[in-house]
């Protein structure tokens, strides 16, 4: 398959010492560049998709998937069908941009603020995104949980499906490896689809909800929350740091940055149609006192609530797909937080990379999930809160991560002419603008609600 | 392993975002290989009022973040 490498030395600069990732990367772009010079346009897409529907498809995971049917079971398929759409539309933008650029700097986003903009903003993004993730991954586990529970499994064997697969997919020592298979993983993210068709939900009930209403209703608190964990549910800090790092790991390049969008486009369609499956599945539970249900409660969660309103077939998907949903963000967002390590650390950070030569990289990459799954086994531990809260504190602290992305994405020096348009900032600005007030106004009536200077 | 730190007296010129194709190494652009990317990019310079930004922003989110972790404690109990 590969076509022989076409090896050169550039005037002025000392000859390559190559490595083992560098081989490996190699061997990839060698079958990109053969399918680009062949015009073999789907076998070109192929190789070229990954990082953006891991990035979307990892973002549907447990507490993300329970959102959406939660909304869906406590206020109906008003203002959710045409709502989250639209926040995968500003996750499209964030992510192009990631992808942009690291497929033009060939660096992660962590290495790239650290080096940029001083030691400290790169650790500050750092610090935020290993606290958001150690918490989302509890939430994963939490997920995985709930959904072997339905099938009568306790929490010792989420916690070793867990940490079986993080190990399984980083044995191959292959960036490619590590993406197929999470790829195929992610594939299952398709069963809340199917687990929504199978509640028969009524076609007319959808098409009118795309008018907006009936707006969700409820105290203001709970409506912040809402909107806060549904904004928390599609663009998050892990997708900045993992799609921008994936990209240069995989090795693409600025002629690869149209096949970037269409794969980041991909992920956001089939990230929104199976969120949307979500939702649907959980507002088939609306009738039946579906705002009473804890999603993240083992044993009385949705799968069984479904199971009991429409039966055990949409039950038994609903909890396959929590336990696919929490997996595939395990290996996700476990490998956002290795690569923030190696980036800000300064040493190798690749898949490609052997253990010995990666040793922080794989370290991180197991390290962080055993830490979330070790938690989830503590008795006692408020698992059902920090679960719920996962999604918020992403939103409350996503706005630093985008404003650097946009600063790294009108950075000329960078980006030459991969600079972003008028159009790329203007939609940029809005969607910082809008996760910035989100995140503002839960935060700041949760707080008075705690302190009691408001109602909650 | 190679550390950052190394190499922090050879800074390099930023990577050009569109090599020509004969400076492919192994079908790598040569700011792709593992050893260049370890190289720190240059430092950028900021303006005074994005300094002044950015602090306003980091300020906000550790305040906003500090409010969310004692909303969820108190709710714990």
């Amino acid at each position: 398959m590969s076509a022989q490498p076409a090896t050169a030395t550039v005037p002025g600069l000392a000859p390559p010492r190559l490595t083992d990732e560098d081989r490996a990367r190699s061997a990839d772009r060698s079958r990109v560049a053969e399918a680009r010079s062949h015009d073999r346009r789907w076998w070109l897409l192929w190789l070229l998709v990954g990082p953006g529907i891991l990035a979307m498809l990892g973002e549907n995971d447990g507490p993300s998937m329970i959102a959406y049917a939660s909304d869906g079971a406590q206020y109906g398929l008003g203002f959710f069908v045409p709502f989250i759409p639209i926040l995968f539309a500003m996750a499209y933008v964030v992510q192009e941009m990631s992808m942009r650029i690291g497929a033009v700097t060939h660096r992660g986003y962590g290495e790239l603020v650290l080096h940029r903009y001083g030691r400290l903003w790169g650790w500050f993004g750092a610090g935020d995104l290993c606290l958001t993730n150690l918490i989302t991954l509890i939430a994963e586990f939490v997920a995985i949980r709930v959904g072997l529970a339905y099938f009568g499994l306790g929490p010792g064997v989420a916690v070793a499906l867990g940490l079986l697969l993080v190990v399984f997919t980083l044995s191959g020592g292959r960036y490619w490896r590590w993406e197929r298979t999470v790829l195929g993983l992610a594939a299952f993210n398709g069963l809340f689809v199917v687990a929504a068709v199978l509640t028969k939900p009524h076609v007319g009930s959808l098409a009118s909800a795309l008018s907006f209403t009936p707006f969700p209703h409820g105290s203001t608190n709970t409506l912040l929350l809402l909107l806060a964990s549904t904004i928390g549910a599609t663009v998050t800090p892990w997708m900045i740091f993992f799609q921008q790092s994936a990209s240069a790991d995989k090795g693409m390049t600025p002629s690869d940055v149209r096949h970037g969008r269409y794969d980041t486009a991909l992920g956001a369609v089939l990230a929104m149609a199976f969120g949307v499956g979500a939702l649907i599945a959980g507002a088939a539970l609306l009738p039946h006192d579906g705002a009473g249900i804890q999603g993240f409660a083992p044993g009385a969660g949705f799968p069984q609530a479904l199971d009991r309103v429409a039966g055990g077939a949409a039950g038994s998907i609903f909890a396959l797909g929590l336990i696919e949903a929490g997996a595939v963000a395990i290996l996700t967002i476990s490998a956002s937080t290795a690569y923030a390590a190696g980036e800000c650390i300064g040493v190798a950070h690749s898949f490609n990379a052997s253990a010995r030569s990666a040793a922080l990289f794989y370290a991180a990459n197991i390290g962080v999930a055993v830490i979330a799954a070790v938690v989830i086994l503590i008795p006692g531990a408020p698992l059902l809160s920090i679960a719920l809260n996962a999604n918020v504190l992403a939103t409350v602290l996503l706005p630093v991560s985008l404003v650097f992305v946009l600063m790294l994405a009108n950075d000329r020096e960078l980006m030459g002419p991969w600079v972003n348009r008028m159009s790329t900032n203007a939609i940029g600005v809005g969607v910082v603008a809008l996760v910035g007030l989100a995140g503002a106004a839960y935060g700041v009536y949760a707080f008075l609600a705690s302190v009691h200077l408001v109602g909650s | 392993m190679s550390t950052v730190s190394e190499h922090t007296e050879e800074v390099l010129p930023i990577p050009l975002p569109a090599p020509a194709p004969e400076e492919l190494v192994m079908h790598l652009e040569r700011d792709q290989l593992a050893a260049e990317t370890l190289r720190p990019v240059p430092r950028a310079h900021l303006s005074r009022r994005t300094e002044l930004a950015l602090w306003s922003l980091r300020v906000f989110a550790v305040v906003l973040s500090a409010m969310v972790i004692y909303a969820f404690i108190a709710e714990l109990h």
